[in-house]
């Protein structure tokens, strides 16, 4: 254990402090965003590149980008200084003490477990068809626990039915007292920035099959790609998606549950994959599932059914 | 075993924060980041254990927080759009 690793752990401890502490909301909001860089440096410095990538590109970015813009669409009165706490003293001091006994109980316990070399990791290092796709995160996501991703994808969608039906739409709300659009800054960072991030996106899709990457990663960078768009005016909303919208919205789910269900005669349950076809199917699943989390991301910001392109 | 690792305990002392924050903070934008507070501290610990496995990274944890990062997000940009809606709701109550 260096200095290295004492200082990063003590930043992200102070900066989520910070955050949940100062009474701005602009600046919380901003400590956040911090801490979720300094947190995909953490990961990094972890053994766990793939969570670097992702807590950039969904946890600091994405995430950022809907904070910040939330921020802008509340009202001014709301979006000032939060008011400090309306519990009474004796309840804070409570919670304090009762916060703090859990975080000992959890160190405590962290420190207590054991290092075990026979868990499911093991099993998955040993079982997997890795020679199909090479790299161990990307396997477990897509075939060792594909429930598990499938079911993910499935709770994206449904995030995005909700902010549907919540009928409060990020972009518009931006759009209605928002100048950045006429800014002589904004048409050079897109011309600069859309075509490196589409690029850079389908790259690290690609890659989630060699090297650190996947569908995740480079879907939450093809996102970033539409919000810029978006926030540039060449992308704007509409009431109702198209069924090629809807198509490509679940495109990812479907193929995932139909490879699962085609193979079920032949391997005897449900998302068995044959070793010769793994990592051709495991491929086709990324990269649908990439489209459909690029789109859902994307619709998250903007917040509204439809997509429509506008030209300038 | 490996001696006292910071990362264990920060893990620890993000979760007691985020929930510290969940309940004293009044402000329904804060107490989402405090609940991705308490997450983030969640998957800090998952990946510290991640890291005893002998033989490199075990690989089920990572992939365990990568599905959570997305749900985190995918739940927080929910919450989000209620808080606006909640915002405008009463902006037009007070109009």
């Amino acid at each position: 254990m260096n200095l290295f690793d004492a200082l990063t752990a003590l930043l992200l401890v102070l900066l989520a402090w910070r955050c949940l502490i100062v009474p701005d909301l602009f600046r919380s909001i901003v400590l956040f965003v911090v801490f979720g860089l300094l947190l995909a440096l953490t990961w990094a410095r972890l053994d766990a590149p793939d969570l670097a990538l992702a807590e950039a590109a969904i946890g600091a970015g994405v995430l950022g980008v809907l904070l910040l813009g939330t921020w802008r669409a509340l009202g001014s009165p709301r979006r000032g200084e939060t008011p400090s706490s309306s519990l009474p003293a004796g309840l804070r001091v409570l919670s304090a003490a009762g916060s703090a006994v859990l975080a000992g109980a959890l160190a405590y316990g962290l420190h207590l477990l054991p290092g075990t070399g026979d868990g499911a990791g093991t099993l998955a290092l040993e079982t997997l068809p890795l020679p199909a796709t090479g790299q161990p995160v990307t396997a477990v996501l897509l075939d060792f626990r594909s429930y598990d991703t499938l079911l993910e994808t499935a709770v994206l969608l449904m995030a995005v039915v909700g902010t549907w039906l919540a009928r409060s739409p990020l972009l518009d709300a931006l759009s209605s007292e928002d100048a950045t659009a006429h800014t002589p800054v904004m048409p050079v960072l897109m011309r600069l920035f859309a075509p490196v991030l589409l690029v850079t996106g389908a790259y690290l899709v690609w890659a989630g099959a060699y090297t650190p990457g996947g569908a995740f990663q480079g879907g939450a960078v093809l996102a970033a790609a539409g919000v810029l768009l978006a926030l540039g005016r060449r992308l704007g909303t509409a009431p109702d998606a198209g069924w090629l919208l809807r198509l490509l919205l679940v495109l990812g789910v479907l193929v995932f549950i139909g490879a699962g269900l085609l193979l079920m005669p032949a391997q005897n349950a449900f998302m068995a994959y044959p070793e010769r076809w793994a990592g051709l199917i495991m491929h086709l699943v990324e990269y649908t599932l990439a489209v459909s989390i690029a789109l859902s991301l994307l619709l998250l910001f903007t917040g509204r059914p439809g997509l429509r392109g506008i030209s300038g | 075993m490996m001696g006292l690792d910071v990362y264990a305990i920060a893990a620890a002392v993000l979760v007691g924060l985020g929930f510290h924050g969940l309940i004293t903070q009044p402000h329904p934008l804060k107490r989402l980041l405090a609940v991705n507070v308490v997450g983030n501290g969640v998957f800090l610990a998952l990946i510290v254990l991640a890291r005893r496995l002998p033989d490199g990274p075990d690989p089920i944890p990572h992939a365990m927080v990568l599905t959570g990062i997305v749900i985190a997000v995918s739940a927080t940009a929910f919450g989000l759009a209620l808080v606006r809606r909640q915002a405008r709701d009463a902006e037009e109550r007070d109009d």
